[in-house]
C-alpha cells in the first residue's frame, strides 16, 4: 500500500501515473487540516499527510500563468495612475490614497520613469514597519506565504501534543476563556511576526531560511517545551509496571459543591498562584488550582460523581491543558469521576502576547513546561529538537503532519513549494550526492519512480532523523499496529535541486542549502537570479495581482535581481516590484501576453483590513478575536460572549481568503465576484455601517451627512478630491441617501445605507480599478 | 520552460481558476458546467451523463457523526442475531422503544418502535409530518450492518475514507462527488459540510483539501439575507434589517457607480464590473427562488440542516451535502439508556433521530427533489449491543468498531436489511455481538467466514452498494478504491447495478 503515492504526492511528480497508490492508510496522523477551527469555518486548504498526498489543484508560475483559461488574453491597455494608486497603496496599508499622494505621480505620468521614482518614494513612506497597518498587511501575507496557517488545532495537533491530551479537548471540547484560541494564533503568527521583524531591522530576508531566533510568548515557549516532554498520554506508557513514572502533580477541587455545581453555596476556588505551584518551599508546590473561568463561568461544572478534594494527577500532557483552561476528566478512566471542564487558565493575557524573539539553542536547557515565571523571564531557550526557519515551527508540522507511510516526504516538498516556489520534478537531470533514505521499493533505476523518490527521499532525511512520524522526539522502537520508528543514527540529508546537491550534516542546515539554490531558466547568465528571491517576489505577485508573473519576464526578474543585489532587503523588494508596472499595469510587459491585467475582488482579510484602517475601528471583521468556549460535537454551543464579533466574524468566513493548496506552487487568490462574494460582502458592509454611522465616537455622523459622504468618497470608494469621478461619486451618494430619506427612513438609516452603498462600490471591494 | 511542462502546469491552472463564471451560467442554464465551459469537447459518453444518466443518478445526503450515537443498535437487524442461541442486543427499556415488526420490501424485521414510523407517540410525529411519508420512506429504505475498525471519535475522518481503503485518500462523499458533481452540473462538486459546525472531526476534505463548514443559518444569511426590499428574511445580525429593506435603492446606484467606474476602464476592468453587476443579479434571484425554504432556516439545528441540504441540491450548488442527526449521541453514561431513548423518539421536539431522517425526506419531498436524492448515514463506530457491563444494566454503551449501521433511503434502494449481527467470539468479548459476514448474491447475513464479503470488507461492500444506489457505474468506482480494498456490491439492495 504504501509504494505509492510516495511518488505521487508532489505536483511535479503527479503524472507519473504509475506511481500512484496509497499512502497513509489508516495509520495516518488523522484528518485533514485546513480549517483554523477556533471559531469557526476557516477556508485555508491545507491537508495533512495522511491521506491523499497528491496536491490538490498544482500549478505552476514559470511559463503560463494565465489564471483565468476561460477569458483570452486582451490586448494590453494602459492602467490609470489613479486606479494602480488605489490597489498599491490599498496592498501595503489598507488605505486610500490622498489627492497629495495621487499629484506627486500623476505630475510627473508623462515621464513613466519619473512616475515610477516618485511611486517607489510613496512606497516606502507607505511600508513603514513601525505603521500597524503595515505590519498588519505583512503580518496576513507572511501567514499564507510560510504555510503557517489553515490547521485544525483540535485534531492536527494529536501527533505533536499527543492524544487524549494537549489540544485534544475530547467529545466536550469546552475550556475555559480564551487562552486556548489565543494559543493558537499564536502558533499562526509566530513565523510571521519572525519574518516581519527581519523587515523591519533591515536583516536580509534569506535569514527566513536560517534563523534560530523566533518571535515566541511565553505561553508558546512552554507549548514548544511540552512537545518534547514524555508521551505520558493517559492511554501511553510510562507506568513502568509497578512505578508510575509520569509527572506527578495535584489539582485542587475542593471547590466542587455539594451539588457539583458553580452555583453551590458551599463552593470555594482556592487560589494557587503559579509562583507559589513551582515553589519548591510552597505547600501548594505542585498543587494546582482550579477555579472558575472569568469569561464563561458556566462551563466550570464537574458532573458526575466529583468529590470535593486535592486530587492526584499525572502526566505533563494533561498538566498543560490545565494551564491553557482546560481540565481533564479525572480519573482519566472509564470510571469518571469528575467530568473535563473549563477552568480559569494558568496563562495569562501578558503570557500570550509578549512577543519577543527567542533564541533557540541545541540541547535541553529550558525551564519546566509549567514554570511560567521562569519563562517570563527567558530570551532563550535550548531544546532537543532543532527548531529553524519556518518549515520546523509547530503550526507548520501540524499543518503537514506526516506519518508512518509517508515519512515527511509531504513537509519536504512543501518546503521546498514555500522557499523556492517549486516541488521536486522529476525531469530534473540531477543524480544526488547520497540516496540514503531512497525507499527500497523506488531504488531501481529507470523506473516511472525513481526520479522524484531519488530527489526527494534523501531530503525528506532532514526531518525523518530528527523529528520522528509524530514530529517528537520520541522515535518509538516498538509500536503497536504500525511502524516502528526507531531514532536513526545519523541526523542530515540532501538537497540536490538545480544547482544545488549537497548534504547538509542536520535540519539547520537546510535553509543554507535552500537560499544556495539558483533558477536554471535564465534566459542568459546575467539574468541568473536566486530561487528563493524568485519565490518570494512570486508570492507578492500572487498577493497583489491575484495571479502570477511570467519568470521570464525580464520585468519581473529585474525586481528580482534588485532585491537580491540589496542583500535581499525585503522592503527593496516591495519597492521595486510594487512599483513595476506587473502591479500598476502603467506599461505591457511579457507576462501582460500571457495573462490579462488581472483585476480582483478583496479578499476577505483584505477588505476587512481596509475597511478597519479606513474607519479606524480595529479588527473590524473580528478575525483576529480569540472567540472563547465552543462546544465538539456539532459546535451547537450557544455562548452569548463576544455576539456581536460572532456576527460579522461569520460573515466575513464567507468571503474567500488568501490560501494554499498542498502541492501546489500557486497560492489560491481568488479573484472571482461569485454570488457569495457579492452576498457576503454586502452583508459585511450592511453591518460594518451599524458600527460606523452613528455610535459614540464613529467617524460618520448623520448630523454632518455631506462631510459623511464627501470622507465616504475619498476614503472608502477611494476617489481623492482631485478624480474626475469624484464629483458624479458625491452626487450618487447624495442620491442615495436622498432616496432614503423620501423612503421614511431616519437619518441615521439613510446615512448607513449610503455607507453600505459606499462599501460596496467596486473601487472599494476590488483591487484594479 | 519546457513546452510539458507548460502543458501540464495550464491543465493544472485551469483546474485551480478555470471556472469564471462558468458555475453560474450552469445554475442558470441547467447544463454541466463543463458543457458550457467547451460545448465542443463534449463527448457522446459526457452527453450520456448529463442527458440519459440523470435519470438514475442520485445526490446525496449523509448524516455524519463522531460521536457514534448507538444508532445500531435498535434498528432493524439488531433484533435477529445468528448463530446457535445467540445472545439478544440489549435495546431501552422504555415503551417507547419498544421492539416492533417492521416490513421492509418482502421481510419483517425487528426494531426500535420510532423505525416504524407509524407510532405518533413514538415518534413525535404529530402533525409534523405528511401522513404518507412514513410509506414512502419505509418502500426504498435499507439498513447494511458493517464493521468501521476504529474506536475513536477522532476517527471519523479516517472512516469516511473507510480506514485507508479509498483511492489516493479521498473521502467517500468527495470520491462519490467527483462522479456526480460534473453530470449534475452543479456549481460546484466538492461536498458541503451543513452540519460539522466547530467539529473538526465532522469537516470533510476533498483531494486533500479541508472544505470550510457552511452552517444552515450562515447560508440562510448569506442568500435570504439578501432577498432585497422584496421580501425574504431580514433578520440577519447586527441591526441590518433597514438597510436590507433599503437595497431596491441601493442596487441602482450600485448600478450607477459601476457604470461610472467603466467610463474610462480597460476592457478588462469593464469585464470584472460586468461580472459583479452579474453576481448582484445572481444572488437577488438566488434568493427568491430559495426565499421560502431558506427563509423557514431557524438555526443550525437538525431541521435547519434538513431545509439547508434541500436547498443547496434544489439549487444545484453541490451534489452532496453532510449533516448531522443525533441517535443518542457519546452515550457512555446513560442511566436506563435515556439519552438513547430521547433522541430516537425525538422527545424534545427538535427532531432527533427517526424524525431527523423523516424531516430531511419531508424537505426534500417539498422542493420535489423525492426522487432525486439519496439519505445515508456514515458514523465513526456504533456502540457496544451487549457483552460489557454498563450495557447489560442499561447504564451507557462504549465505542464499537465492530459494528455500526448505515441507513440508506433512496429511489434506487431495495427496501430490507443487509448483513446483520452475530456472535463474535475471536474479535472480542465471549458472546459479544459484532457485523457478521454476508452473502453477496442475497445480501443475508452469514456467520463468520461463511460469506464471500467477510465482515472486515462490509465497509468497504457497503460504499459500493451505497455508489450503485446512487447511479454511478462499478466501472467508473472501481477507481475509487485501492486494489486491496475488497468488498462487493450487494445487488439484492440497489434496483439495478449501472455497469
Amino acid at each position: 500500500m504504501k509504494q505509492a503515492g510516495l511518488c505521487a504526492f508532489v505536483a511535479g511528480c503527479a503524472w507519473l501515473l504509475g506511481c500512484t497508490g496509497e499512502v497513509g492508510g489508516n495509520s495516518g496522523a488523522g484528518p485533514a487540516a485546513g480549517t483554523t477551527g477556533v471559531s469557526g469555518s476557516g477556508s485555508s486548504t491545507g491537508g495533512s499527510a495522511g491521506t491523499d498526498p497528491v496536491g490538490g489543484t498544482g500549478g505552476g508560475v514559470g511559463g503560463t500563468i494565465n489564471t483565468e483559461p476561460d477569458k483570452p488574453v486582451t490586448p494590453f491597455e494602459k492602467v490609470s495612475t489613479r486606479s494602480y494608486l488605489r490597489k498599491v497603496k490599498n496592498i501595503l496599508t489598507g488605505l486610500a490614497p490622498t489627492e497629495e499622494e495621487v499629484q506627486r505621480v500623476a505630475s510627473v505620468e508623462s515621464d513613466p520613469a519619473a512616475a515610477r521614482n516618485a511611486l517607489r518614494g510613496l512606497i516606502d513612506t507607505w511600508a513603514d514597519p513601525a505603521s500597524p497597518n503595515f505590519r498588519e498587511k505583512m503580518i496576513s501575507h507572511f501567514r499564507n506565504v510560510f504555510q503557517q496557517k489553515g490547521f485544525t488545532p483540535t485534531e492536527d495537533f494529536k501527533p505533536q501534543l499527543l492524544e487524549n491530551a494537549g489540544f485534544d479537548l475530547g467529545p466536550v471540547g469546552v475550556y475555559g476563556d480564551d487562552a486556548f484560541p489565543k494559543l493558537v494564533q499564536n502558533l499562526q503568527d509566530s513565523f510571521a511576526r519572525t519574518a516581519l521583524e527581519l523587515v523591519a531591522t533591515n536583516q536580509p530576508f534569506t535569514d527566513v531560511l536560517t534563523t534560530r531566533q523566533i518571535m515566541m510568548t511565553t505561553a508558546l515557549m512552554s507549548l514548544y517545551i511540552q512537545i518534547e516532554n514524555p508521551n505520558d498520554q493517559p492511554f501511553a506508557g510510562g507506568r513502568g509496571g509497578t512505578t508510575d513514572t509520569r509527572l506527578a502533580w495535584k489539582i485542587d477541587m475542593t471547590g466542587v459543591g455539594t451539588n457539583m455545581d458553580p452555583t453551590d453555596a458551599d463552593r470555594v476556588s482556592p487560589a494557587h498562584p503559579i509562583e507559589e505551584v513551582v515553589d519548591p518551599n510552597s505547600p501548594n508546590y505542585m498543587v494546582f488550582d482550579d477555579r472558575p473561568p472569568a469569561m464563561q463561568a458556566s462551563s466550570f461544572r464537574f458532573g458526575m460523581g466529583c468529590m470535593p478534594e486535592i486530587k492526584e494527577e499525572r502526566g505533563y500532557s494533561l498538566l498543560f491543558q490545565r494551564l491553557f483552561g482546560f481540565t481533564p476528566r479525572t480519573p482519566f478512566s472509564a470510571n469518571i469521576e469528575c467530568g473535563e471542564h473549563g477552568s480559569l487558565p494558568y496563562y495569562t493575557a501578558q503570557d500570550l502576547s509578549d512577543w519577543r524573539m527567542v533564541t533557540i539553542t541545541d540541547g535541553v536547557n529550558h525551564p519546566e513546561m509549567y514554570d511560567l515565571p521562569a519563562l517570563r523571564a527567558a530570551t532563550t531557550m535550548g531544546l532537543g529538537m532543532q527548531r529553524v526557519s519556518f518549515f520546523t515551527t509547530p503550526a507548520y508540522l501540524a499543518l503537514w503532519a506526516t506519518n508512518d507511510s509517508n515519512q515527511h516526504r509531504v513537509t519536504a516538498n512543501q518546503t521546498l513549494l514555500v522557499a523556492l516556489g517549486q516541488s521536486v520534478m522529476g525531469s530534473q537531470d540531477i543524480v544526488p550526492v547520497s540516496t540514503v533514505g531512497l525507499d527500497p521499493e523506488h531504488a531501481t533505476e529507470n523506473t516511472e519512480c525513481y526520479a522524484c523518490h531519488s530527489i526527494l527521499d534523501p531530503l525528506r532525511q532532514f526531518w525523518a532523523n530528527q523529528y520522528d512520524f509524530n514530529d517528537r522526539n520520541d522515535f518509538p522502537a516498538r509500536v503497536f499496529n504500525g511502524i516502528a520508528n526507531p531514532r536513526p543514527s545519523t541526523t542530515g540529508g540532501v538537497l540536490a535541486f538545480n544547482n544545488v546537491n549537497q548534504m547538509g550534516t542536520n535540519i539547520a542546515d537546510l535553509g543554507a542549502l535552500l537560499k544556495g539554490v539558483e533558477d536554471v531558466n535564465a534566459a542568459t547568465p546575467d539574468q541568473t537570479v536566486n530561487r528563493f528571491a524568485l519565490a518570494m517576489a512570486q508570492q507578492l505577485c500572487f498577493y497583489a495581482d491575484s495571479a502570477g508573473c511570467s519568470e521570464d519576464d525580464p520585468e519581473f526578474r529585474r525586481a528580482v535581481q534588485a532585491f537580491q543585489n540589496d542583500n535581499y532587503n525585503y522592503r527593496t523588494l516591495l519597492r521595486e516590484f510594487l512599483s513595476s508596472p506587473l502591479v500598476t499595469g502603467a506599461d505591457n510587459t511579457l507576462t501582460f501576453s500571457r495573462r490579462n491585467v488581472v483585476v480582483s475582488v478583496s479578499r476577505r482579510d483584505q477588505l476587512c483590513q481596509a475597511l478597519s484602517n479606513r474607519l479606524g475601528v480595529a479588527d473590524i471583521c473580528a478575525l483576529g478575536v480569540a472567540f472563547p468556549f465552543q462546544q465538539g460535537f456539532g459546535g451547537t454551543g450557544t455562548a452569548t460572549a463576544l455576539t456581536n464579533q460572532r456576527a460579522i466574524f461569520r460573515l466575513a468566513g464567507a468571503l474567500p481568503a488568501d490560501a494554499f493548496s498542498r502541492g501546489s506552487e500557486s497560492p489560491v487568490t481568488s479573484p472571482e465576484p461569485t454570488l457569495f462574494y457579492r452576498a457576503a460582502s454586502e452583508l459585511v458592509c450592511e453591518t460594518v455601517a451599524t458600527m460606523v454611522v452613528d455610535v459614540d465616537g464613529a467617524l460618520y455622523q448623520s448630523a454632518d451627512s455631506q462631510a459623511a459622504m464627501a470622507d465616504m468618497v475619498q476614503n472608502i470608494m477611494g476617489y481623492a478630491t482631485g478624480d474626475p469621478h469624484y464629483a458624479q461619486a458625491l452626487a450618487i451618494l447624495n442620491d442615495n441617501y436622498n432616496e432614503s430619506v423620501a423612503d421614511g427612513r431616519s437619518a441615521t438609516d439613510s446615512l448607513r445605507n449610503t455607507f453600505a452603498l459606499a462599501c460596496q462600490s467596486p473601487t472599494s471591494v476590488s483591487f484594479g480599478i | 520552460m519546457t513546452t510539458t511542462l507548460l502543458t501540464r502546469r495550464n491543465a493544472l491552472l485551469t483546474a485551480l481558476f478555470g471556472t469564471g463564471l462558468v458555475g453560474l451560467r450552469a445554475m442558470a442554464t441547467g447544463l454541466p458546467a463543463w458543457f458550457i465551459a467547451n460545448p465542443r469537447k463534449a463527448t457522446a459518453q459526457d452527453l450520456e451523463c448529463a442527458i440519459a444518466a440523470r435519470d438514475n443518478l442520485q445526490y446525496l445526503i449523509v448524516s455524519v457523526a463522531s460521536a457514534g450515537d448507538p444508532i445500531n443498535c435498535n434498528c432493524p437487524g439488531a433484533y435477529e442475531a445468528l448463530g446457535p442461541d445467540p445472545a439478544a442486543a440489549i435495546h431501552p427499556d422504555s415503551a417507547d422503544m419498544a421492539a416492533v415488526q417492521l416490513q421492509l420490501g418482502a421481510r419483517t424485521y425487528g426494531a426500535a418502535a420510532p423505525w416504524a414510523m407509524t407510532d405518533v407517540n413514538s415518534v413525535r410525529t404529530t402533525s409534523r409530518f405528511a401522513a404518507t411519508l412514513a410509506d414512502q420512506i419505509r418502500s426504498r429504505m435499507a439498513f447494511f450492518h458493517h464493521v468501521t475498525q476504529a474506536n475513536n471519535h477522532g476517527d471519523q475522518p479516517k472512516v469516511m475514507r473507510l480506514m485507508g481503503a479509498t483511492s489516493k485518500g479521498e473521502m467517500l462523499v468527495s470520491a462519490y462527488a467527483k462522479h456526480l458533481g460534473p453530470c449534475f452540473g452543479t456549481v460546484q462538486t466538492e461536498p458541503v459540510a451543513v452540519g460539522a459546525g466547530g467539529n473538526a472531526s465532522e469537516l470533510v476534505s476533498f483531494a486533500g483539501r479541508s472544505l470550510p463548514s457552511v452552517s444552515p443559518t450562515q447560508l440562510r444569511q448569506l442568500l435570504t439575507g439578501s432577498g432585497g426590499s422584496t421580501g425574504g428574511r431580514t433578520g440577519g445580525k447586527g441591526g441590518t434589517n433597514v438597510l436590507q429593506q433599503l437595497r431596491t435603492i441601493r442596487d441602482n446606484n450600485l448600478n450607477r457607480l459601476n457604470e461610472l467606474a467603466k467610463q474610462d476602464g480597460t476592457n478588462v476592468q469593464k469585464q470584472f464590473l460586468d461580472a459583479l453587476a452579474a453576481s448582484q443579479t445572481q444572488v437577488r434571484k438566488l434568493a427568491m427562488d430559495l426565499q421560502t425554504t431558506l427563509g423557514s432556516i431557524n438555526g443550525d439545528t437538525v431541521e435547519g440542516q434538513a431545509l439547508a441540504a434541500a436547498a443547496l441540491i434544489a439549487a444545484k450548488v453541490t451534489p452532496v451535502v453532510t449533516m448531522r442527526i443525533p441517535f443518542g449521541g457519546d452515550n457512555h453514561t446513560d442511566g436506563t439508556l435515556t439519552n438513547e431513548t430521547n433522541d430516537h423518539i425525538d422527545n424534545n421536539n427538535r427532531f432527533t433521530g427517526v424524525a431527523g431522517v423523516m424531516r430531511v425526506i419531508q424537505a426534500l419531498t417539498d422542493m420535489g427533489l423525492q426522487d432525486q436524492v439519496t439519505f445515508a448515514t456514515l458514523n465513526v463506530f456504533g456502540r457496544n449491543l451487549n457483552g460489557i457491563d454498563k450495557v447489560m444494566q442499561k447504564s451507557g454503551r462504549d465505542h464499537y468498531g465492530n459494528h455500526s449501521v448505515a441507513l440508506m433511503i433512496g429511489k434506487n434502494v431495495v427496501p430490507g436489511v443487509y448483513g446483520g449481527v452475530a456472535p463474535i467470539t475471536s474479535r472480542g468479548t465471549t458472546m459479544a455481538l459484532g457485523a457478521t459476514d454476508i452473502d453477496s448474491a442475497t445480501g443475508s447475513a452469514v456467520l463468520p467466514g461463511m460469506g464471500d464479503i467477510p465482515s472486515s470488507q462490509t465497509p468497504v461492500s457497503m460504499a459500493r452498494t451505497l455508489g450503485a444506489a446512487l447511479g454511478i457505474p462499478q466501472s467508473a468506482l472501481d477507481a475509487d478504491f485501492i486494489q486491496a480494498a475488497g468488498g462487493k456490491v450487494v445487488p439484492a439492495a440497489v434496483s439495478s447495478v449501472p455497469t
